[in-house]
């Protein structure tokens, strides 16, 4: 056992209060429960201050809107998607705490998305799901440079709504109308399901889980709306049968087996480091 | 393989911006370049 005097405990202690403070002024982490709170309390400010901010930018340029030629409205929604993303860029490199970047990151999303949706607009574009596969990306490049989930779900929800307007338009139904077809939700389903198998994310240990919810909720959705509104189905059956579960049995027998299959290959796999040389 | 660093971020960003909306506001100057099949002239009267 060790015994301090009054001395070594007092040099312990401060070289403790020395590692806290180096961490506080390094990682700004939160140094107790108070401060924890204190911190919180000054997010939900700081978001709220920000969502007034961008708020009350967007009301006094649509005050305005109208009266800018077309040339200086397509330079400002440029340069606000350009500006709002090197921000982010910076703050990325400035701010230790990664609170004030990734606000910034969803500002700048929101300044693309703005951007491309004013643009059809101004020049009364057709409308085209193309449209969300610039978003996606975007919305993917900061998620994985920020570390952002709510931009990673804004990305797979801009893929999934392309994925089904695609499936729909192959089917000949307009891309708008597209989601009134739940079926049209599946091949997307299993895309993101096994997305996260395929490709490792282990920077990024949350991202697979919000791949894997989409994935199950792209599943599930469609599936109760079909038990509601049968005649929605491509297949031709008939509504009460699709309503009165055909789809559900047929999900959980695919599951079923899946999880056998996952079962038996856990059972057969060979013992680490067999057959290596 | 070559690690991802900000400047990639940077790049690709701005790329993207930049090629989306060129892409929109060049089929918009394609649409307009056209001759138009129809014009119709309207007086102040029907503004």
């Amino acid at each position: 056992m060790l015994h301090l005097d009054a001395a070594q405990r007092a040099a312990v202690d401060q070289h403790h209060e020395h590692l806290l403070a180096e961490f506080a002024a390094l990682f700004d982490v939160d140094r107790d429960s108070r401060v924890k709170r204190l911190s919180l309390g000054m997010r939900v400010a700081s978001f709220l201050g920000a969502l007034a901010l961008a708020a009350s930018i967007f009301f006094l340029f649509y005050q305005f809107w109208g009266h800018f030629a077309e040339a200086a409205q397509v330079g400002i929604l440029i340069v606000s998607a350009l500006a709002s993303f090197g921000l982010t860029m910076w703050l990325q490199a400035h701010d230790a705490t990664r609170y004030f970047t990734k606000l910034a990151a969803l500002v700048a999303v929101a300044c693309f998305v703005l951007n491309i949706m004013m643009l059809g607009q101004i020049f009364n574009i057709t409308p085209t799901d193309n449209a969300l596969l610039p978003w996606a990306a975007m919305a993917f490049l900061l998620a994985y440079s920020c570390d952002l989930r709510l931009l990673l779900a804004a990305g797979i929800c801009c893929v999934i709504a392309w994925f089904q307007a695609r499936v729909g338009a192959w089917h000949g139904v307009y891309w708008l109308h597209a989601g009134e077809r739940p079926e049209n939700f599946f091949p997307v389903a299993a895309l993101l399901f096994v997305f996260p198998s395929l490709v490792a994310h282990r920077r990024f240990p949350s991202f697979a889980a919000t791949y894997r919810v989409f994935g199950l909720l792209c599943l599930f959705i469609p599936l109760l709306i079909l038990s509601h509104r049968g005649w929605a189905s491509h297949l031709d059956l008939d509504p009460d049968l699709i309503e009165g579960g055909f789809f559900l049995v047929v999900g959980l027998t695919a599951v079923l087996i899946l999880l056998v299959l996952t079962r038996l290959r856990r059972t057969f796999r060979p013992p680490a480091g067999e057959g290596a040389p | 393989m070559k690690k991802w660093t900000r400047g990639h971020t940077v790049g690709v960003g701005i790329g993207l911006i930049a090629l989306t909306n060129a892409v929109a506001l060049g089929g918009v100057w394609w649409n307009r370049s056209a001759t138009p099949e129809s014009a119709l002239t309207l007086s102040q009267r029907e503004l």
